[in-house]
């Protein structure tokens, strides 16, 4: 959670500006070069189309988390709408591909309007009860909906994708991972405009301290909620990613593990840094990736990273990372409070 | 400006203000007129209801009878952010900051509050008038040097002060400051009461105070509160001579 | 117009026996309902703790539940045992994974993410060890005890509501009418008070919880011979529990009761009404949302 790590904007700050924009530009010449890469050296474009889309996801949902604070535990309400609609408008009212995602990414967020409404009556644990439970509904819709969704089985039968320019989307071609990665690229850009704006720095005192914010003169219950349906929106669009990618629709995606998976992923990069939760997402699907024909039962190792997140790295990866690179360590609130006397307060 | 004839506007007015919690009834029928240019102290021993009055006036409570009127306004019904952009500020007794943004930052944001909101794409740096007024603000209470320090990690009593930074930096015509000496050095305090009565010739200032020193040397007017109702309200020689006021603080001590 | 009225046909067409056997049905649901929200309730009203593994322990309970069955041969003798194997489980959690998280700052939110951890790989490390299939249960009590309307209801059912009303009053008695009760529903002032009183808290953290844990567990055996054991059986039911909870109010005994009641009649009465067969799960959803938009304390919830 952003209170255990230093704020956004600090750890660039400590880190190095230049530096900070030096690894972004190189992260992302290395993922447009990558169908090159890939002809030399054995690089899987499918796992990187898959990265890019949970990666999108993750950093969608840490507008909510890291930069809010508020604590949804049900955002896969919002990638499962966004996927199923786009499917749904591919296939039942043959609409071309760009409207359907676009109306997938509008279902969205028209959830992500409803849910926000139920979510911000309360806040923290009670706030994960509501958006679990209340997100899987949609779970229970698509689950019975057994004509249009498919129900368990998944929906099938979608169309053959292709670009209005006329190019065609399929299978692991490159086109398909290049128009993943332009619209990552795009939302990467649009969220970074928003954290930085003075709606971002409103997000920040917002969840820095709410009670403080009001007394400034916000009304922190609509920046929440807006900043929450902002969130939805991207998590939409992730989804629409997500159904361009597998060409295919699952229940899973509406189910509350894939909450969880987005939840872990995000923690796991680190919820302080903007692009930590993308290398939560980069670092877990490689190594599911590489442990595949090790580990069957993934959603173990899953439920066990919490676990280990919680007790040995709660700054996540980039977190901590950055606060052992920093030149100047500023002594942050976790090591002050490693110093206090142990209280014995109530948990 | 402040009204400067005899007849000085009433900023603030409660009216039969009262508070209660289950049984206990924590602000009794207070009104109080405050008028334009004056720095007023409230004091009383403790569980007098200080606090809870403050909360009163800046929206953090609401009564269970009585009314507040702000320059004429009744905002009995208005929630704290709308009286903040009336214009009434509040610092709180304990420290209330924005604990991981930088001091520089916390000062910003609250200035942000009486421009913008929901610009979702401008850079925050492109409003430089913004960072400008967060730089003089943090000059005038002394934090300058502290600028790109993580507000939690500063000294107490420079997050006293950057808790009244913050406060300022709303443009408040009516500044609350609830006990802003607590933890002080009598050092210190003397300081900050030197510090708050410059302020006082910018901005009306209500003062909640236990420090005697502070409140006899900077107010205009006292007003002492014992058991949620007024017992006197007076310039602060009176108050220093009402045996009303003296019998409240003789009945705190333990002896 | 036609269909509505076609609709309300068949609805009166249904004999009122086929309600009542309904109804009884749904009050063995409650009555698993009713244990679960009242040990999340005692778990969070003391520890602050949401424990979202609480779901996972009940399907744990059943399934662990299941290998006692097998090695005694008795389903009595496993449904004795589990509650203290669940205290055992809780007292490993708690002990050493959820009190690392109490001194830290947003401990709550810590708290949460251990459990839903747990939650997480539960139904996983399940399906390793036991495979995918559902496990088969020994049918204790299967004889009949009474009729409804032509139906048969074995003796099992009906214990399965008395020992809950048996366990909620024993609940209710430890709440309200014991020392230690009195410190559970404190809750939240704080510790020093406690500890002037004479107690030592950190027991009484690890009690609670283990006596939430043993409850959850025990309710795991309780279904076993009745509902399909599954790996999944644990996630659904925490959802369902959760709105349980919102629908009653977090931190009431009687909103767990009767929200549980609530919901579990909802559940099984649905399925009578023509073409709604799964709509039940659907509608406790929408209540728990008009509960949230109109009373988000829920309906029985203290402030």
């Amino acid at each position: 959670m952003a209170n255990e790590q230093s704020s956004t904007g600090n750890t660039e700050v400590g880190f190095g500006r230049r530096k900070t924009l030096g690894a972004v530009a190189i992260g992302a010449a290395l993922l447009i070069a990558l169908p090159l890469i890939a002809k030399v050296v054995p690089v899987s474009i499918p796992l990187f189309s898959e990265i890019l889309v949970f990666g999108l996801f993750a950093l969608s949902f840490n507008l909510a988390l890291g930069y809010t604070g508020v604590i949804s535990f049900g955002h896969a309400a919002f990638f499962g709408v966004g996927a199923y609609v786009t499917a749904i408008c591919l296939k039942f009212f043959q609409l071309p591909l760009e409207a359907s995602m676009l109306l997938g990414a509008l279902s969205a967020t028209a959830t992500g309007v409803i849910i926000a409404f139920l979510a911000l009556q309360s806040s923290g644990a009670y706030q994960a009860v509501i958006t679990l439970s209340m997100s899987m509904v949609f779970y229970y819709i698509a689950h019975m909906w057994i004509s249009v969704t498919g129900g368990h089985d998944g929906m099938t039968g979608i169309p053959v994708l292709n670009l209005s320019i006329g190019i065609p989307l399929t299978g692991a071609s490159a086109h398909k991972y290049y128009f993943i990665l332009a619209v990552f690229l795009l939302c990467v850009f649009l969220q970074w405009r928003i954290v930085n704006s003075p709606f971002g720095k409103v997000m920040e005192a917002a969840r820095e301290n709410d009670q403080r914010a009001q007394t400034c003169g916000y009304n922190t219950y609509w920046v929440k909620w807006s900043a929450f349906v902002l969130s939805a929106f991207f998590s939409g669009v992730a989804g629409t990613l997500l159904l361009v990618f597998l060409e295919f629709c699952d229940v899973y995606i509406l189910y509350w593990m894939t909450s969880g998976t987005v939840l872990v992923i995000t923690l796991f990069g680190g919820t302080g840094t903007f692009l930590g939760p993308f290398i939560g997402a980069l670092v877990f699907l490689a190594m599911k990736d590489g442990l595949s024909r090790h580990i069957e039962h993934w959603e173990v190792v899953t439920g066990f990273l919490f676990v280990a997140l919680v007790l040995f790295l709660p700054k996540g990866i980039m977190g901590s990372l950055l606060t052992a690179l920093a030149p100047k360590p500023k002594e942050s609130s976790l090591e002050v409070a490693a110093n206090l006397p142990e209280e014995e307060s109530k948990p | 400006m402040m009204g400067q004839g005899l007849q000085r506007t009433v900023i603030l007015e409660t009216k039969n203000l009262t508070r209660d919690f289950g049984g206990l009834r924590a602000v009794n029928e207070v009104s109080l007129q405050m008028r334009e240019g004056e720095l007023m102290s409230i004091i009383g021993p403790n569980g007098a209801g200080k606090t809870t009055f403050f909360n009163l006036l800046s929206g953090h409570l609401f009564p269970t009878q009585g009314q507040i009127f702000f320059r004429g306004e009744e905002i009995t019904k208005f929630p704290s952010y709308r009286r903040s952009l009336l214009g009434i500020g509040r610092s709180f007794q304990l420290t209330n900051i924005f604990p991981n943004l930088t001091a520089f930052e916390n000062i910003r944001v609250a200035a942000q509050s009486r421009k913008i909101t929901f610009d979702f794409w401008r850079n925050w740096k492109a409003h430089e008038d913004l960072s400008h007024k967060a730089d003089a603000i943090l000059k005038r209470v002394q934090l300058s040097h502290k600028r790109d320090v993580l507000a939690n990690t500063l000294a107490y009593g420079e997050q006293r002060y950057l808790e009244m930074g913050i406060a300022l930096a709303t443009d408040p015509a009516l500044l609350l400051l609830d006990e802003p000496t607590s933890g002080m050095s009598p050092e210190e305090s003397r300081q900050t009461a030197h510090f708050i009565k410059e302020l006082s010739k910018q901005v009306n200032i209500i003062l909640v105070e236990h420090d005697m020193e502070v409140v006899m040397n900077i107010s205009d007017r006292v007003t002492c509160m014992d058991s949620g109702s007024v017992v006197a309200c007076d310039s602060p020689e009176e108050i220093r001579k009402n045996p009303k006021v003296q019998q409240c603080y003789l009945r705190e001590s333990p002896c | 117009m036609d269909s509505i009225l076609e609709w309300f046909n068949l609805v009166g067409a249904i004999p009122l026996s086929v309600w009542l056997q309904q109804m009884y049905l749904g009050l063995v649901n409650s009555s698993i309902f009713v244990l679960l929200a009242l040990g999340l309730t005692i778990i969070f009203g003391l520890l602050g703790i949401m424990n979202f593994a609480h779901g996972a322990f009940y399907m744990l309970g059943a399934y662990v539940g299941w290998v006692f069955l097998r090695l005694t041969g008795s389903f009595w003798v496993a449904l004795a045992i589990i509650p203290f194997v669940g205290a055992g489980m809780g007292f490993l959690v708690e002990s050493y994974l959820l009190r690392p998280t109490y001194n830290r700052k947003e401990s709550e939110f810590l708290g949460i993410l251990v459990t839903f951890g747990l939650g997480f790989a539960a139904p996983d490390l399940v399906r390793w060890i036991f495979g995918n299939l559902g496990l088969p249960y020994l049918k204790p009590l299967a004889e009949p005890l009474f009729m409804i309307g032509g139906v048969a209801f074995s003796q099992y059912r009906f214990f399965l509501i008395l020992i809950t009303v048996l366990l909620a009053s024993a609940l209710w008695w430890l709440l309200q009418r014991t020392d230690l009760g009195m410190i559970i529903r404190a809750g939240t002032t704080n510790s020093l008070m406690v500890e002037v009183l004479g107690t030592d808290i950190r027991k009484i953290w690890t009690f609670t919880f283990c006596l939430g844990l043993a409850i959850a567990s025990f309710a795991g055996v309780l279904v076993g011979p009745i509902l399909a054991v599954q790996p999944t059986m644990g996630g659904e039911i925490l959802i369902q529990c959760f709105i349980v909870v919102i629908i009653g109010g977090l931190g009431s005994f009687w909103g767990a009761i009767i929200s549980g009641l609530l919901v579990g009649q909802i559940l099984t009465l649905f399925p009578l009404l023509p073409h709604c067969s799964q709509l039940g799960e659907i509608v406790i959803f929408v209540v728990a949302a008009v509960v949230l938009l109109t009373r988000p304390r829920g309906l029985f919830g203290l402030e």
